[in-house]
């Protein structure tokens, strides 16, 4: 049997081989691209036995290349969903929704404070009932608040700091609504902001669930 | 597109399981496979090449094949590229007959619709 042609379609479909394995890992690469070579050369000599000629041959192997096209791009999908499989499953997930959750849960205890702190201020709660004798009380819900803001500013960074070696876009996901908490207390846009910005963490963890692979 | 069933195998796939069952080697390569698909299927044309290699790969991550690389020495000596080798496993083996058995109870309702098994 003869090695791989030097034709215009072979080096067509090894084009195409190199630009859908590309970013894949090396091994990966280099068994999808031996696979291929081993394919062309074994047409080329199955088609030469039976006296088929070049330019025939050529056809026929381009047709085979553009026919599969979407399957090799669907199979790029699939390896790339194969390499992040495991780091999402098995570490990923359980730290990063760990730390999604307390961060949540940070997140509307200081909504809930703000409120009422804000309510304090005013010396009223939702504007129907004064409250007498409370000023003092107001001062102190001033000063907690920073207390409050630099506590979450340090277990967002802290959460962000565990998140990321394992996923960077996970710890930036923490992060963003840490930043957030700073000015929040100050704008309540930002604090709307936030909540979308979290709303945003949450989905993208919840997308990035495995997904059952048949058969 | 709808997605299908678990456990449920693509006619492609029950006809690379079929080419793999039958070649009675101890391993096949990508392209006899293709050339196997289209002589039981009367076809003249072969499997495009990235149908046949995503598919190959998919059954293999299910575990219904397995694959090697041939013995380098062998594809030197024989002046051609390195061939990777797919055989049946156990549990593909499985698949096809509960695969086959499935397509064969459907011909026969066809035929008979009150037909039960």
């Amino acid at each position: 049997m003869s090695r791989l042609p030097d034709d215009r379609s072979v080096r067509l479909v090894r084009w195409w081989t190199r630009r859908y394995t590309a970013g894949l890992d090396q091994m990966t690469t280099a068994f999808r691209s031996a696979e291929i070579d081993s394919d062309l050369a074994e047409h080329d000599h199955f088609r030469r036995e039976t006296e088929w000629p070049t330019s025939r041959i050529g056809r026929e192997r381009v047709r085979r290349l553009l026919a599969g096209v979407p399957a090799d791009i669907g199979w790029r999908h699939d390896r790339l969903r194969i390499r992040a499989r495991p780091v999402v499953t098995t570490i990923v997930l359980p730290v990063t929704t760990v730390a999604q959750l307390l961060l949540a849960a940070y997140y509307v205890a200081f909504s809930a404070y703000l409120l009422g702190s804000s309510a304090l201020a005013d010396q009223q709660i939702w504007g129907r009932f004064p409250l007498q004798g409370f000023e003092g009380y107001a001062d102190e819900a001033g000063a907690s608040g920073v207390a409050f803001i630099i506590a979450g500013l340090g277990l967002s960074l802290a959460l962000a700091a565990v998140a990321r070696p394992v996923s960077p876009v996970v710890a930036n996901a923490v992060t963003i609504p840490s930043a957030v908490f700073a000015v929040m207390f100050f704008w309540l846009g930002v604090w709307a902001l936030g909540l979308i910005v979290l709303t945003g963490a949450a989905t993208d963890l919840a997308t990035r669930a495995p997904n059952p692979t048949p058969p | 597109m709808p997605r299908r069933k678990p456990g449920s195998l693509l006619p492609l796939e029950v006809s690379i399981l079929a080419a793999c069952r039958d070649a009675g080697t101890p391993g096949i390569h990508g392209f006899a496979l293709a050339q196997g698909i289209a002589d039981a299927e009367e076809s003249r044309r072969l499997t495009a090449t990235g149908t046949l290699y995503r598919a190959l790969h998919r059954l293999d991550d299910g575990g219904l094949i397995e694959n090697w690389w041939e013995d380098p020495n062998e594809a030197a000596a024989a002046g051609r590229p390195l061939r990777r080798l797919y055989r049946i496993t156990g549990a593909g083996a499985t698949a096809l007959a509960r695969a086959q058995s499935d397509a064969d109870e459907l011909a026969l309702r066809r035929i008979d619709p009150g037909f039960v098994s």
